[in-house]
């Protein structure tokens, strides 16, 4: 039986060239996109489970090692207790200055004379005051600090003061102890 | 314009199809694929630093496993008595105490500052890489050569200290010396933290060994507690009496014999004379509060 319906419209258009051409290549930009997706996809998850299992075996291991470290932490305590005193005990020794040596030549200079005064100065600079009974006991004394001067055992001896009573002679000196 | 698109999408059905999954797929590879990607990344990143961080632990492991426990045990108590943990009075004391005795010296003043501390936190002293100081003032009489001797020997023992400063005045109508010594002393509080748990620990260096050989060869002047024997107060055990000791408390008294279980002749200890000598018992007066003592 003849249809009795007549169709007006055009059941194919005239389909332009360049929507053919832009079809060709959505299509051929969709599946290669698709591919890259898919295969992408299963990669990253083929990773994440493969590095997810070594990441739980590491992460376990860690605990393992963790533990063994708190086991030992009187030992670690202990350890950088004695670290931190050693790090201080250099810098005290360091910076320690040993007196005996001022002293020694203090009592080189003085000979058998009493020793009135002593202070210690800046940069190994030391002030005496030395009690004589004469003049030529005075004269010893400077001689003495001349010839240690000489022997390069002290350096810039000063006469600082000489006072004279009836009594005795006070001999204020100054001089730099050579290390 | 609907109609328009529906015409569209009728006649060019295969371009709208592969252009929804064009969108789609490229849809999935942004919000999907680059961030998992990104993150499988970050994941390989954070493996590479847990295995560092296992390397380094697995070394800490293996060091402390190495260290010997008892030895040291002994260099911390080496360490503890050239530099304590607190201001420990009673070694600096004792050490002081020590030297001048042991080189004929008596010590006629000593005076000692940053005894005490406020104890709130604003108050504490924060610690220096050599340790906190207490500055002790002592004034010593003796010999000079005994006082050089003095001097040399104490930076050489095991509470270090350092001489600051010196005056030396010679005592009227006496060859003796008067010697006005600034010293200071050390001590280190114990560390509050001991780092991170990751943190490598390295091993003492031979140069930290030769310092640490250094100090367990200066003598020691003081006893540290540990060895020392302590008595321990117990209590008196009393044995009460269940009868009077007496009939009657209110009696008079009558002297009764006392049986001497020594011959009358004993009975007066000798007391000998008691000499006070200025080198023997050094006498040491200190501005500490008893409160600060430790």
């Amino acid at each position: 039986m003849a249809s009795q319906n007549i169709n007006l419209f055009q059941t194919k258009s005239t389909i332009q060239p360049l929507l053919e051409l832009i079809e060709q290549y959505v299509r051929i930009a969709s599946m290669s996109l698709l591919a890259f997706v898919l295969t992408g996809g299963i990669m990253v998850s083929a990773a994440f489970y493969i590095f997810g299992q070594q990441r739980d075996a590491m992460e376990k291991d860690r605990q393992l090692l963790l533990q063994q470290v708190k086991d030992n932490v009187s030992k670690e305590s202990l350890f950088l207790m004695v670290r931190a005193r050693i790090a201080a005990g250099e810098k005290i020794l360091s910076t320690q200055v040993s007196y005996a040596p001022f002293i020694d030549t203090t009592i080189k200079v003085l000979q058998s004379f009493s020793l009135s005064s002593f202070s210690m100065g800046q940069k190994n600079s030391v002030s005496i005051t030395v009690s004589v009974a004469s003049l030529t006991d005075a004269t010893r004394v400077l001689a003495t600090l001349m010839d240690m001067e000489k022997k390069k055992e002290i350096s810039n001896p000063i006469l600082q003061s000489f006072s004279m009573d009836e009594k005795k002679i006070q001999i204020g000196l100054t001089y730099t102890v050579v290390l | 314009m609907k109609l328009k698109i529906r015409r569209f999408i009728r006649l060019h059905k295969h371009l709208a199809l592969y252009g929804a999954v064009f969108i789609v797929t490229l849809i999935a590879l942004i919000v999907g694929l680059i961030p998992a990607i990104s993150k499988s990344v970050k994941l390989v990143s954070d493996l590479r630093t847990m295995q560092d961080d296992i390397n380094r632990i697995q070394t800490k492991v293996s060091m402390l496993q190495n260290l010997n426990q008892q030895e040291l045990e002994k260099y911390a108590s080496d360490m503890l008595a050239a530099v304590p943990a607190d201001r420990s009075l009673t070694t600096l004391l004792s050490t002081i105490d020590s030297l001048a005795v042991k080189h004929n010296l008596f010590i006629s003043d000593m005076s000692i500052e940053g005894v005490t501390s406020l104890a709130s936190r604003s108050g504490a002293v924060a610690i220096k890489a050599e340790g906190n100081s207490l500055i002790e003032t002592i004034s010593l009489q003796g010999e000079l050569l005994n006082l050089r001797n003095f001097l040399s020997d104490c930076i050489r023992v095991r509470r270090l200290m350092r001489v600051k400063d010196l005056v030396l005045t010679s005592m009227p109508k006496s060859n003796l010396i008067t010697a006005k010594l600034t010293v200071e002393v050390f001590y280190l509080p114990f560390p509050q933290t001991i780092g991170k748990i990751s943190d490598v620990i390295e091993p003492f260096s031979q140069k930290e060994m030769t310092t640490l050989a250094t100090i367990q060869s200066f003598p020691m002047l003081f006893s540290m507690g540990s060895g020392a024997s302590v008595q321990s107060i117990t209590p008196v055990k009393t044995i009460l009496p269940t009868a009077p000791s007496v009939v009657d408390p209110f009696a008079p008294i009558r002297p009764r014999a006392i049986i001497s279980p020594t011959p009358m002749t004993t009975l007066l200890p000798s007391v000998s004379p008691i000499r006070l000598s200025p080198t023997s018992t050094p006498r040491a007066t200190s501005s500490a509060s008893p409160e600060g003592l430790r």
